[in-house]
């Protein structure tokens, strides 16, 4: 006989077996009430998250500036011809 | 959605944990079915039907009430299985034991005790893959099609089949090295 079918027919008597009987209730209270609060665990997070907005924001403070220079060579490109001065 | 699973549901999330209590009470038994797939060990699928639980109270808010709460649970239960077991494999990696030959007999397989053709089944899938492993497990002591399995693990249907398609052929090849055969 095929093994495959031989794993089939194993697998339908396996299907029977009972599973044991388990009482976890009382551990899993136990475990979830040793979870700490998600404030707790959310604090170094945020005060994360705050310095990140800071920096980023002198960031571009101080870039907005270098913004006028990426654009000025671009708008050299549509100014009419006589007015470009040649040296 | 049952009535009473909605309340605990509802009571679990403000924080009651009495109400939990009621749920875990009212599916371990479903859970422990599925988790023993996972291992033979009573105290192993003790310790991993406890951490299907503690996911669950920690995923509870997520869970949208569409479909049944035993569902939910058993695809939490397959996932935290997966993660077991490979956690179990790089481990036996490390101490080198992964290829350890083990021997598997088969009386006639008519008068195999459940007990003793669920133990022959766990060897012989032990030797695959995790991820051949979910899928043959699935398959064959949970009559799964490839479809639903990979619905609950998260899968597409193609890798399903694939994955399966390998571990046949790797079963094939280990149950005719490992002497499985029907005696008649």
């Amino acid at each position: 006989m095929d093994s495959l079918k031989i794993i089939e027919k194993l697998a339908g008597i396996a299907r029977r077996e009972p599973a044991p009987k388990l009482d976890v209730s009382a551990d899993v209270l136990r475990r979830i009430t040793e979870i700490p609060s998600e404030s707790v665990s959310l604090l170094p997070l945020d005060i994360f998250a705050g310095v990140s907005a800071f920096a980023a924001s002198v960031i571009a403070f101080f870039s907005t500036g270098g913004w006028y220079y990426i654009m000025d060579p671009l708008s050299r490109l549509f100014v009419p011809i006589g007015e470009i001065p040649l040296w | 959605m049952h009535i009473s699973d909605k309340n605990d549901i509802q009571e679990s999330l403000e924080g009651d944990h009495d109400a939990y209590a009621r749920l875990v009470r009212r599916y371990q038994s479903y859970i422990t079915a599925i988790m023993w797939r996972f291992t033979r060990d009573k105290a192993q699928c003790e310790v991993i039907v406890q951490d299907v639980f503690v996911q669950a109270w920690l995923s509870l808010g997520s869970y949208d009430g569409r479909g049944s709460l035993a569902n939910w649970l058993a695809t939490i239960a397959t996932r935290t299985g997966y993660r077991f077991w490979k956690d179990q494999a790089r481990r036996r990696q490390e101490v080198n034991i992964y290829n350890q030959p083990e021997l598997i007999d088969t009386e006639n397989a008519d008068e195999i005790a459940p007990e003793r053709a669920a133990d022959i089944l766990h060897r012989l899938f032990r030797r695959l893959s995790p991820p051949e492993r979910l899928v043959m497990t699935l398959m064959y002591f949970q009559n799964y099609t490839t479809k639903e399995i990979a619905k609950r693990v998260g899968w597409s249907n193609a890798a399903v089949k694939m994955r399966a398609s390998r571990a046949r052929k790797k079963l094939r090849k280990i149950a005719v090295r490992e002497n499985v055969r029907e005696e008649y």
